[in-house]
């Protein structure tokens, strides 16, 4: 038991950390949204409107907001569906080389979605686009136009697979196998088994996994921008972005549609969260619970096609038009026989990129933030997790609430009320990597505080008594007993924490400076100047060192999933 | 309302489960299969419920036959018409209790208002009729056990199969509920088959019992006989024979039987015994034996009580014999006034003993 005075100081230091981390980021979008200025920014003096929300009904941004709707439904839609159909192999069926369909599902979590959009838009766009010249050659009177309503939804709907797949592949495995035999035994054929036992088994599941999904993808920036800008198709998002960026800038305007956007999302969790609690079907008591699989016969091989079709375009087509990007040449394509001729390859560009002294700067930056994003999130979001879960500190409650705030704050908001933040606040962060380690540790805190939490849950408390009953203090006990138990967690967590934090682009767009940029911002900027094969280069680099670290990460992360 | 299985085969990889298992079950009687855990019991009524795939064998519900591997017949499991009551109920926790139980009936597509009558027949039947409209999720151990039971019977199978339904209830409810299973079978004529490792549970349901052991039956009779002469020492234990003494050697006298034990100690019994040569030991029931407070001159089975657990009914106690071996005695008579450190004489009539091949 520690004394009270210690108590609290340990309670205020973590609700004062937290505050600075996702709620004053909030408070200052709020303030900014009624008001005429900038908060802190000591230009004018600052006065009360509701001008910023009246202002905001206008044609545009019930377009924005319409667009929004069509490509996150739509996608959701797409995303819920693969991801449930590859889950759903993975955890019931013998499909072959179900290691292989387990990493097809996680895998595009690990994908930019920076380079992802991107790679599509060089891809399936114009009559230049890679797919379109292949379709030509090839006299299929088909042209493709990613850089529509249509293939914001496509790129959504393929990037966004691995959320439903997780949720649902957990969600299924759990299912007792004996539920399924019964139905079978009773009369039910295979198709009946999965309509009318299976799958509604899973329905809280699947219903979390498409609000999180839309949610995401209706917050969702760099997709809409990169395919919807060029075009002039608006989400909310890309509407605040540009309301911010614009010269003159809207700032309050963009602080108002943010909170807008906060509102909806705000909705949807809590929707999501009331949806998931109370309704778990688990019925496995890890007694006489043997894995039986699902003979899918002749079919097999028909779903491992589906897999590998998913995977080929998801990471396949993007990875071939990268290569070629890097390596090929001169603009101009004329046919599909150009697009692959080895005449027209070289290393140059991938050369220059890699001796390009800001290049070099923005693998260092990246790496250094998302290391340290890792390190101190995860040591923040175990002693909140270990606060809420085993300590009787007053104001507990209150913590796990703001831990949670993130959730409901689009990756805008978050990049805004941060910039904010540490313009009003008269430390010299603002400008310094700090500020981007800063913004990555707030955001990803749900995921992180939650991951640790759960891992804390399945360790029972007695453990730890016991090392304190032998004599241990609890620092101690925590130090001998509750972490080493925990490791796999949170070494999981933080290599889950490196990877999220290095493939960001949202919010450092709206918090890097001239020394800070990051890959992803490098990306996103030369894409706007049309340096494809610089981008092409570049985003190869970038994909190589998300999968290096990928691939690291897997033996932990495995136990995360 | 019969089934016969011949020749039934089933490995799992490299590992034999079954390896050639007959059964021939008549119109309303109640098989169990007992074994230790990994005997092929479970795999064995899989099979017949058609949730594996055998390797070899042919097996016939009512005279129909529903696996045949050499003829490649093989009736897909929703078609077999058997019931099944699993070791973890498996009632679908998002769906009512009656829609649990009209399952099987939906399936058959029976009409509705028919449907209704048999569903509700049927949970009255088990007692859960005020059940109905509740959701199974919030249902006791003992309820999903019945609602189980009804969902399987309401389809009117051809055969109930059991999967060690009363595994994973606390004792008392098993008393009980074991029972009530007895009862309902005599009464509904159920034609079953009952896997289970727990010999009480054998014993008090089974018209018939069938010992398995890697993946063979070792043994088959009524219970009694099972009791009373159990095959193989090895099958002994398995009835509750916690007293096995290997014999170094042994020989067959008039009517009985003479055996030297590891520690030098000549047993002597009636009944029969093996044939000449093989591999015994000296099997007895701790029920089957008494203890008296031994006198200075007393010889024999005599020895030091090292362990006394009262259970109730009966005592249980551990004697240890000067030579070391260790005697399990129950005795009803709860006031004997025997207590641990108390030197004994454990008293045996000839039929206790036995000689039994140990395999």
């Amino acid at each position: 038991m520690m004394l009270r005075p210690a108590r609290l100081a340990v309670m205020a230091l973590l609700l004062g950390v937290c505050a600075v981390l996702v709620l004053s980021p909030l408070l200052m979008t709020v303030m900014a949204s009624f008001s005429t200025t900038v908060p802190f920014s000591g230009g004018d003096a600052p006065r009360f409107t509701f001008g910023n929300y009246t202002a905001l009904f206008t044609p545009d941004l019930a377009a924005a907001t319409w667009n929004t709707l069509v490509v996150s439904v739509l996608g959701t839609i797409i995303a819920v569906t693969i991801g449930a159909i590859l889950a759903w192999l993975a955890a019931r069926t013998d499909i072959p080389c179900k290691p292989l369909v387990h990493l097809v599902g996680l895998m595009p979590l690990f994908v930019s979605l920076v380079v992802a959009s991107v790679t599509w838009s060089v891809l399936g766009s114009g009559r230049s686009g890679y797919l379109n010249i292949i379709l030509r050659s090839l006299d299929i009177p088909l042209q493709l136009e990613v850089r529509s309503l249509a293939g914001i939804t496509l790129v959504h709907g393929l990037y966004y697979v691995p959320y439903a797949y997780i949720m649902l592949f957990g969600a299924l495995s759990l299912v007792h196998p004996e539920l399924e035999q019964a139905a079978s035994v009773h009369g039910a054929r295979m198709s009946k088994v999965l309509l009318r036992i299976t799958f509604p088994l899973v329905r809280p599941a699947l219903l979390g996994a498409s609000l999180l999904t839309f949610v995401a993808m209706a917050e969702e920036f760099p997709v809409p921008a990169i395919l919807g800008g060029p075009v002039g198709i608006e989400t909310l998002s890309t509407r605040i972005f540009n309301l911010m960026t614009r010269v003159p800038g809207e700032p309050n305007q963009a602080a108002a549609v943010g909170i807008l956007l906060t509102a909806i999302v705000s909705v949807l969790v809590w929707l999501q969260r009331r949806l998931l609690k109370g309704r778990d079907f688990r019925t496995v008591t890890g007694k006489g619970m043997r894995p039986q699989l699902l003979p899918l016969g002749s079919f097999r091989w028909l779903a491992l096609g589906f897999v590998l079709l998913y995977a080929f375009i998801a990471l396949g087509l993007p990875i071939m038009a990268l290569v070629i990007g890097a390596l090929r040449q001169g603009m101009f394509i004329r046919d599909a026989a150009a697009l692959f001729d080895p005449a027209f390859f070289s290393l140059n560009a991938l050369r220059s990129v890699v001796t390009d002294p800001h290049v070099q700067q923005a693998v260092v930056n990246t790496l250094l933030t998302g290391t340290a994003a890792a390190v101190i999130g995860t040591t923040l979001y175990f002693i909140i997790a270990y606060v809420i879960a085993r300590t009787d500190l007053p104001g507990r409650q209150i913590l796990e609430y703001m831990a949670m705030v993130p959730l409901a704050l689009p990756a805008l908001v978050m990049g805004i009320g941060v910039l904010w933040t540490w313009l009003a606040i008269p430390l010299p962060i603002y400008g310094t990597l700090l500020v981007l380690i800063i913004a990555y540790t707030g955001r990803l805190m749900p995921q992180g505080v939650r991951a640790i939490s759960a891992s804390i849950a399945q360790i029972h408390d007695d453990l730890e008594h016991a090392a304190q009953v032998s004599g241990a203090t609890r620092p101690r006990a925590i130090r001998r007993i509750t972490l080493p138990l925990m490791r796999g967690a949170v070494v999981s967590s933080a290599f889950l924490t490196l990877i999220l934090a290095t493939r960001e682009l949202t919010s450092s767009l709206l918090l890097y400076t001239t020394n800070t940029r990051v890959l992803s911002v490098v990306i996103y900027e030369a894409y706007e100047q049309g340096l494809w094969s610089f981008v092409a280069s570049i985003s190869l680099i970038y994909t190589v060192l998300l999968l290096v670290l990928t691939l690291i990460g897997r033996r932990w992360m495995r136990t995360a999933f | 309302m019969s089934i016969n299985v011949t020749g039934l085969r089933k490995a799992f990889g490299g590992a034999t489960a079954v390896a050639g298992v007959d059964i021939a079950l008549p119109n309303g009687q109640m098989l169990v299969l007992l074994g230790p855990s990994g005997c092929g019991k479970t795999t064995t009524m899989r099979c017949i419920a058609g949730l594996e795939m055998p390797d070899a064998g042919i097996i016939s519900i009512d005279g129909v036959t529903v696996f045949d591997r050499a003829a490649s017949v093989v009736v897909p499991v929703h078609k077999r018409n058997v019931g099944m009551v699993f070791q973890s109920y498996a009632i679908w926790p998002h769906l009512t209790v009656f829609q649990n139980v009209a399952f099987p009936l939906e399936m058959q597509k029976i009409p509705s208002a028919d449907l209704k009558t048999r569903v509700m027949e049927m949970l009255e039947k088990v007692g859960l009729a005020d059940f109905a409209s509740r959701s199974s999720s919030a249902l006791s151990g003992g309820q999903m056990q019945r609602v189980a039971l009804a969902r399987s019977l309401v389809m009117r199978p051809s055969v109930l199969l059991f999967d060690e339904p009363l595994s994973n209830l606390d004792a008392r409810l098993r008393d009980r509920l074991r029972v009530q299973l007895r009862e309902l079978q005599a009464e509904l004529k159920i034609t079953g088959i009952y896997v289970t490792h727990d010999q009480q549970e054998a014993l008090a349901l089974a018209d018939r019992i069938m010992v398995m052991d890697h993946g063979l039956v070792r043994q088959s009779g009524t219970p009694v006989e099972l009791y009373a002469s159990p095959a193989t020492s090895a099958i002994a234990a398995f009835l509750g024979y916690s007293n096995i003494f290997p014999a170094e050697e042994w020989s067959a006298t008039d009517g009985g039987f003479t055996a030297r034990l590891a520690s030098g100690r000549v047993l002597a019994g009636s009944g029969e015994t093996p044939a000449a040569g093989a591999a015994a030991a000296v099997c007895v029931r701790p029920e089957d034996l008494a203890l008296r407070l031994a006198s200075p001159d007393d010889t024999g089975l005599v020895g030091e009580i090292t362990l006394a657990s009262f259970m109730g009914a009966f005592t249980l106690y551990r004697v240890r014999l000067p030579e070391g071996e260790i005697w399990e005695v129950i005795s009803h008579d709860v006031l004997s006034g025997l207590v641990v450190g108390s030197r004994v004489v454990i008293e045996a009539r000839p039929a206790a003993m036995k000689l039994l091949a140990t395999q």
